[in-house]
C-alpha cells in the first residue's frame, strides 16, 4: 500500500505534500471566518453551511487534489475514515442552545450534531459510494481511524482510502480544552488527510506515489512510545514526513493507539522519486 | 414589492450561509431547489424557521409551501398575501 498525497490545514495555514500556505485575504485569523476562497480557487457554493468541523476536512481532502469526476460517476472502490478528538461537540452545543430560544433548533445545524456528517460532506463532493469509518474515542481517535484506513486498503475492501483526521473547535473551546497546549489561542481546529491506496490503483489514476504504508503486528518492531498526548502529534509527524520537510528520518514509524489494543505499529517508508 | 424581494434575498443568503453569493447573484425568478440556487430540504426547513421568525408567518401546508418556495418572486408574494390576511 502507498500514501499518494496529503493535505492539510490549521488555524492559519494550510497546504499538500508540495507547499504550504497561509490563509488568502485573511484578516481575523478565526477559523470561524473561514471561506472557501481563502484556500482553494474551485467553486463550492455549498462551502458555508458546512459546520466548522467539515469545513477543514473538506479543505484538507481538496489538498489532495483528487481530479474532479465526471458527470454521473461514482467511486463505490474508494472509502472514506475520519477520526477526530470531539467531533460534533461545537455545533451539539450551538444546537442546544438555540433549542432554547424561540427559533428552536437551527435545521441547517441539525445534520452535523453527527460526527460522521463529515464522511457524507467528502462523499458528495467526491462522489465516493465505498464503505466509511468515523472514530471518535478521546485522544486516539485520529490515529485509530488511520490504522483503519491501512486496514481497508489491505484487506482489498477498497483500492483506495481517503483518511481525515480532524477537529473543529473554537466557540467553545473553554468547555473542552482545559489544557491549551495543543491549541492556538482558544482553538483546535486543523485536519490532516492523506490518500492511501493500493499501487494498481495509483497507477490507473497516474497518481505518484509518496511513501510505502504498512501495519507491522511484530511487537518487537513497535516504535518507541510515542511521548504525544494524543493523535495530533502523530499525524503531524506523518505529514511533515510526506511533504519532506522533515527530511531527517528513512522510516517513520507510529505506535498504535491503546484504542486500538494491538502492538502494532504503522510503518512508513518514503520513496524517493526517480 | 421590489423591497421585499431584495430584503429577501439578503435574509436567504444570511439564514443558509451562502458566502459566496451576493444578492445581485440571485435570479428572483430562479428555483431555489434543484436548479438555481441549488437548495435542498435542509435549506427549506431553514426556510421555514426564517419565515416564522421574521414574518411571523407559519407554513403547516405542504403543497403551500411547494409553491410558495418555488423563487424569491413567489415567496415574496406568499409573503405579501398572508401578511395582507393577517392584518
Amino acid at each position: 500500500m502507498i500514501v499518494t498525497a496529503c493535505g492539510y490545514i490549521d488555524e492559519t495555514s494550510f497546504g499538500s505534500n508540495r507547499s504550504l500556505s497561509t490563509w488568502r485575504n485573511s484578516d481575523s485569523g478565526r477559523p470561524d471566518q473561514l471561506r472557501w476562497r481563502m484556500v482553494c480557487d474551485s467553486v463550492f457554493d455549498r462551502f458555508g453551511r458546512l459546520d466548522l468541523l467539515s469545513r477543514f476536512a473538506v479543505v484538507a481532502v481538496e489538498m489532495l487534489r483528487l481530479r474532479p469526476p465526471p458527470p454521473n460517476v461514482t467511486f463505490p472502490d474508494m472509502g472514506i475514515s475520519v477520526g477526530t478528538q470531539f467531533g460534533s461537540f461545537e455545533v451539539d452545543v450551538g444546537f442546544m442552545q438555540g433549542k432554547k430560544g424561540p427559533g428552536g433548533g437551527s435545521p441547517i445545524l441539525f445534520p452535523y450534531t453527527l460526527p460522521s456528517t463529515v464522511i457524507g460532506e467528502i462523499a458528495i463532493r467526491h462522489r465516493i459510494t465505498g464503505p466509511s469509518v468515523c472514530v471518535q474515542a478521546g485522544t486516539d481517535s485520529a490515529l485509530a481511524a488511520l490504522w483503519q484506513s491501512v486496514r481497508l486498503v489491505e484487506s482489498g475492501e477498497v483500492a483506495a482510502c481517503i483518511y481525515v483526521g480532524c477537529d473543529g473547535i473554537f466557540a467553545t473551546s473553554h468547555l473542552c480544552l482545559p489544557d491549551k497546549s495543543h491549541t492556538q489561542g482558544n482553538a483546535s481546529c486543523f485536519a490532516y488527510a492523506f490518500l492511501i491506496e493500493n499501487e494498481n490503483n495509483a497507477r490507473k489514476h497516474s497518481r505518484t506515489p509518496l511513501a510505502q504504508i504498512s501495519i507491522d503486528n511484530n511487537p518487537n518492531s513497535r516504535a518507541e512510545k510515542s511521548s504525544a498526548q494524543d493523535s495530533r502529534e502523530g499525524l503531524d509527524r506523518l505529514y511533515k514526513y510526506l511533504a519532506a520537510s522533515d527530511a531527517s528520518s528513512k522510516v517513520l514509524k507510529l505506535t498504535a493507539p491503546a484504542t486500538l489494543r494491538t502492538a502494532s505499529a504503522l510503518v512508513i517508508r518514503r520513496i524517493e522519486s526517480s | 414589492m421590489h423591497e421585499l424581494v431584495e430584503q429577501l434575498k439578503k435574509q436567504i443568503i444570511e439564514a443558509l450561509n451562502l458566502q459566496d453569493i451576493t444578492p445581485d447573484r440571485i435570479d428572483p425568478a430562479a428555483t431555489l431547489f434543484g436548479e438555481g440556487l441549488g437548495l435542498d430540504s435542509i435549506d427549506a426547513l431553514e426556510l421555514v424557521v426564517m419565515l416564522e421568525e421574521h414574518y411571523g408567518i407559519r407554513v403547516t401546508d405542504l403543497e403551500v409551501a411547494r409553491k410558495a418556495f418555488n423563487s424569491v418572486n413567489t415567496l415574496a408574494e406568499f409573503i405579501t398575501n398572508n401578511q395582507q390576511k393577517g392584518s
